[in-house]
């Protein structure tokens, strides 16, 4: 397991029931994006700490999930003071740099940065399976989970057996990749083949699921009682997450 | 293209969440219990492909083959999707919890339109010529939709995004090319080798 791997924890964090991580992973995801007032953002981003801390994820593997965010925070930063009007900060030309427009985008950045914190601490400690066995127990569609479990299981398969074999088989022939026609050309072949061999691997799977009397149903094995201390992590979440919007409601 | 976490607006986010919601409902409904190993091994082909990195001028970018996605997959291109993005947001920090339904409904509605255009044509193992042109545009288009999607999303949640828009458009214009040209020649292939696969 590589690229499906989870952030190994050992922590409190880490030892809550799948599926009260999901559901306040959710309800704190849910609060968090409809705050707009700093001292809220604030909170949010104070909880996603601490729960980043709580669950003991090494520091660099926090900067790495967060980098995505921010190359498009960036550009929101670059953007936002100039567009949203208000009171002038610097004026370069016609370009006028606004505090209004500082505020919201820092306030944007904050948002998101704290809604990708409590993500990471909650679902990024948990393997995939856990999150599939969470979502079965938590009763979404019995197909949409079946999918999950199925692709999850497969994406490693797919990328080590297959996708690995082809492109060792290019680079074996010397293929380089530059932005040309030649490598979009082979990049598209390579891409059909992957195809090919996916589904043929497929079909094999689908006839060994049937001979096992696959119905359509993935049974989820017996999850364990909540203890005490899922249920007060549940409660305390939820909480937050009225704190949180207690800055919003009047 | 993902959206990231914290910029849109509730509204925006609830009805990017409810898109989808009924997207993958409809898919759902195709996913029988003999399509739904395909349908899962074929997303997870989709997911490991995304992660190919295509050199395209100085730079690079991933592949997002949801023009491909759609003619292979049909509306099974929702929940396959879904599941996608989800895992994208959970191991890698692309978009994220909140904007799953935003961000799916931004790649599976372009496949969806994309294989009902050009689905017919890609049909077509005796003229690849013309599977290579309809494989092509739907790559583009499907790239060009997500991103007018995207764009509609961001506009939506204020317009002071209308300059991060004009970024983020010019920023796709190359890469609706590459998909383009990759999707092209990959359906050509499937149409000389597996054309069942574009039916």
């Amino acid at each position: 397991m590589t690229c499906l791997a989870a952030i190994g924890s050992n922590s409190a964090v880490s030892r809550i029931d799948p599926r009260v991580r999901f559901l306040t992973a959710l309800w704190l995801a849910a609060c968090t994006a409809v705050v707009r007032n700093p001292p809220a953002v604030g909170f949010a981003l104070a909880a996603g700490l601490a729960l980043v801390a709580a669950a003991r994820i090494p520091p660099h593997r926090v900067i790495r999930r967060l980098v995505p965010l921010n190359i498009f925070m960036l550009l929101v930063l670059l953007t936002l003071p100039w567009t949203v009007p208000g009171r002038p900060l610097l004026n370069i030309g016609p370009a006028v740099l606004t505090a209004e427009g500082l505020q919201r985008a820092l306030l944007l950045a904050a948002r998101g940065n704290a809604l990708m914190l409590m993500m990471i601490a909650l679902l990024g400690t948990m393997e995939v399976t856990d999150i599939a066995h969470a979502l079965s127990r938590l009763h979404l569609p019995a197909r949409l989970v079946g999918l999950f479990i199925i692709t999850i299981r497969y994406i490693e398969v797919l990328h080590h057996h297959e996708f690995d074999r082809l492109a060792r088989a290019m680079k074996s022939r010397s293929f380089r990749p530059r932005a040309d026609l030649h490598t979009y050309r082979s990049y598209g072949y390579l891409l059909g083949m992957f195809m090919v061999r996916s589904f043929e691997r497929a079909e094999r799977i689908l006839r060994a699921m049937k001979s096992r009397g696959f119905d359509g149903r993935l049974p989820a094995l017996e999850a364990p009682p909540l203890r005490p201390a899922d249920i007060a992590f549940a409660v305390s979440t939820a909480f937050a997450g009225i704190i949180m919007l207690g800055g919003v409601l009047p | 293209m993902h959206i990231s976490e914290g910029i849109l607006s509730a509204p925006v986010l609830a009805g990017g969440g409810l898109l989808t919601a009924v997207g993958t409902a409809l898919g759902l409904r195709r996913l029988t219990p003999e399509r739904l190993p395909r349908v899962a091994v074929m997303g997870a082909a989709f997911f490991v492909a995304s992660l190919v990195h295509v050199p395209i001028g100085p730079s690079s970018a991933h592949l997002i083959l949801n023009g491909l996605c759609g003619l292979i997959l049909g509306w099974s291109a929702f929940p396959a999707l879904l599941v996608s993005l989800f895992l994208q947001a959970l191991l890698f920090g692309f978009g994220g919890l909140t904007t799953l339904g935003v961000n799916t409904f931004d790649m599976a509605a372009p496949a969806v339109a994309c294989a009902w255009l050009f689905g017919k044509a890609c049909n077509n193992p005796a003229r690849p010529r013309l599977v290579f042109a309809a494989g092509a545009a739907a790559g583009a288009l499907a790239v060009a939709l997500g991103c007018l999607a995207t764009a509609t999303a961001l506009f939506l949640s204020g317009r002071e995004f209308i300059p991060a828009i004009i970024a983020l458009a010019a920023a796709h214009i190359p890469i609706m090319i590459a998909e383009g040209l990759i999707t092209g020649w990959a359906a050509w292939f499937l149409a000389k080798i597996k054309p069942e696969l574009l039916r």
